[in-house]
């Protein structure tokens, strides 16, 4: 598997760990922004 | 007077007289008026029937919120996959690779979030596929979502008590046919005219006069380009982004684009006052953001005409400093798009604000900082907004009178919101500047794929401005860049890709929950007493409330970088 960037020399198991660590952290984020809108009503 | 600054006055003055009737038009039809956009009620009709919407169901400001955080949810995961798998799909004649993880993480948040951030070079960086399904398609959405952000505000400070404000998707949907669709339209006819691709083909090859052989890229260049920058969205479709001849030909394309860069901000500026039939208000508004904006161009302009004092005391004659600009735009039009395409949270570029004055930088950076002088499409009034509660508040303190805002009491509830967006801002940047300073200075041979002591190309208080201007440029949602940092690394990709996504749903949850909370509240009709907030007298307390919280938040940053470089030539 080909990748651009500055990091050819990650195995691929690191980059797998990277993606699903940012997934993740996307997720959380809106999470966060749901939870802001309840916590904005209540504030 | 100079035939540079004529060409200055003449993009302003034609940015004006457009925005005037297209703020009256969008005010119309969302009035429920007659207007030419009823023209394209039957697409927008068939749109809503594909998607299963039904224009009539009324939302609550929570509604709204959620609709629109969950539709940028699945915009995230879409093109998060698509860009870690772009070099297998299909439209890549030039055989580009598919984004690192974090690279990818970064530039699905730049986009969804209308900032356009790119720390990778767009002829190589994505494929034609990418280019137009992932990053076109966000240029519209996103900056269709902040417009329908605003408009749920605008609905919910009519005269009435109520919490139904219309419906997101309708909003979102008539944002993209009525303004974004045809404007960019118009745009990307006049630049195909001018030589920008337009064109499916790979790159094409060429010997140059003295033998060499060259390459240059193509694609579908003009219709991105022109959403780029209706959409003040900014993402350049070559890597020098404006500065590029095949993105930004001439000068009279240069008009072209600025105008477009300025337009349906200003636009929507006065479509608040003529939608709630408060035009002196909107001139109230206009005059304080027309007055940051020309302070900060003055400054911008003086600096780059008057040229670099150190090729001076080489005793070299210059017409203005051109180190990183384009001849056929002159410093004056390169310095005035660089303060309009960062008051807009645009960030394109049409030179390399890394080379620009030091005091075009402190501009720069002070415009991203304030992000409400004009600001993004909807976004921008919505981050004023913000300042204006707060000058409400403190007026109403200062004069002994209930603090109202059209007819509704600001308590503590609305008060709170407002603080906690107003200082979001400085506290994503700074604790972002602060974290790279800290790791540049104490750790540069940390063991990272890029050691932290090759980011900057520059030492000293210009580095330091480099990074300060990469998180400004995130939190603001703006995406140009000092380009002499090195950041197309897991630090910089993902640091500034949280900052981003902080920076964008935030402060528009603030004010639309602040909106939708005042639109519930018993509605009182300004009488003698209450505190006229469509006075001249409010303007500057308004000017003088921005004036404070950046001043305070970001004098000894700026102090530490482009003030210091200064007084240092």
């Amino acid at each position: 598997m080909k990748w651009s960037g500055t990091r050819f020399g990650f195995p691929l198991e690191t980059m797998l760990m990277l993606t699903i660590a940012l997934f993740i952290a996307g997720f959380l984020c809106f999470a966060l922004f749901f939870k802001a809108v309840d916590f904005f009503e209540k504030i | 007077m100079n035939h540079e600054l004529i060409g200055v006055w003449v993009m302003y003055a034609l940015t004006i007289a457009l925005a005037i009737p297209l703020g009256k038009s969008i005010a119309s039809w969302l009035k429920g008026g007659t207007s030419v956009f009823n023209l394209l009620a039957p697409l927008e009709n068939l749109i809503y029937s594909i998607c299963g919407i039904h224009p009539k169901e009324e939302m609550t400001w929570k509604q709204h919120l959620k609709a629109l955080l969950t539709i940028n949810l699945v915009w995230f995961v879409y093109g998060f996959v698509m860009l870690l798998n772009q070099g297998s799909l299909v439209g890549n004649p030039d055989g580009n690779a598919n984004q690192s993880p974090d690279l990818a993480f970064n530039t699905v948040i730049s986009f969804i979030v209308n900032c356009n951030l790119q720390h990778y070079s767009g002829e190589t960086g994505l494929t034609y596929f990418t280019q137009v399904f992932v990053v076109a398609f966000f240029q519209f959405v996103s900056a269709g979502a902040g417009i329908a952000s605003l408009f749920i505000v605008f609905r919910a400070l009519r005269n009435q008590v109520t919490d139904k404000l219309g419906n997101f998707w309708v909003y979102f949907v008539q944002a993209i046919t009525r303004i974004l669709l045809p404007l960019s339209i118009v745009l990307a006819i006049i630049l195909a005219c001018s030589g920008t691709p337009t064109s499916w083909e790979g790159k094409d090859h060429f010997v140059t006069l003295q033998g060499d052989s060259a390459q240059v890229s193509r694609g579908p260049a003009a219709a991105m380009i022109a959403i780029k920058q209706v959409g003040t969205n900014g993402g350049g479709y070559f890597g020098v982004n404006s500065a590029h001849p095949l993105e930004n030909p001439s000068y009279l394309t240069n008009i072209a684009e600025t105008v477009a860069i300025l337009l349906v901000p200003v636009a929507l500026l006065f479509a608040f006052g003529f939608y709630l039939e408060r035009k002196k208000m909107a001139n109230v508004i206009f005059a304080v953001m027309t007055t940051g904006f020309v302070i900060l161009c003055s400054i911008s302009i003086y600096f780059e005409m008057k040229g670099n004092p150190a090729i001076d005391r080489l005793g070299i004659t210059q017409s203005g400093s051109m180190e990183g600009k384009e001849t056929r735009f002159g410093a004056a039009a390169s310095a005035f798009w660089g303060i309009a395409t960062t008051a807009t949270s645009n960030g394109s570029v049409n030179a390399m604000h890394d080379s620009m004055m030091p005091m075009s930088g402190f501009a720069q950076i002070t415009d991203m900082m304030v992000n409400a002088f004009y600001g993004g499409v909807g976004v921008g009034m919505l981050n004023y907004f913000i300042f204006l509660i707060i000058a409400v508040f403190i007026s109403g303190l200062m004069v002994g009178r209930t603090p109202e805002f059209l007819g509704r009491k600001i308590e503590a509830r609305e008060m709170k919101i407002a603080a906690l967006v107003a200082i979001l801002h400085p506290f994503i940047i700074l604790a972002g500047a602060a974290l790279s300073s800290y790791v540049v200075v104490h750790h540069p041979e940390a063991g990272w794929a890029v050691k932290p002591g090759n980011w900057l190309n520059n030492p000293g208080f210009h580095g330091f401005s480099e990074m300060l201007y990469e998180y400004t440029s995130s939190a603001a949602n703006n995406g140009s860049g000092f380009e002499g940092l090195g950041d197309n690394n897991i630090f910089w990709n993902v640091s500034t890709g949280f900052v981003l996504i902080l920076g964008r749903y935030l402060p528009i949850i603030g004010p639309v929950a602040i909106a939708g909370l005042l639109a519930s509240k018993k509605y009182t009709p300004e009488s003698a007493g209450s505190l006229k907030s469509d006075s001249y007298t409010f303007g500057i307390m308004t000017f003088a409330v921005i004036f404070i919280i950046a001043a305070l938040s970001f004098f000894p940053a700026l102090a530490l970088g482009p003030l210091a470089e200064y007084f240092s030539m």
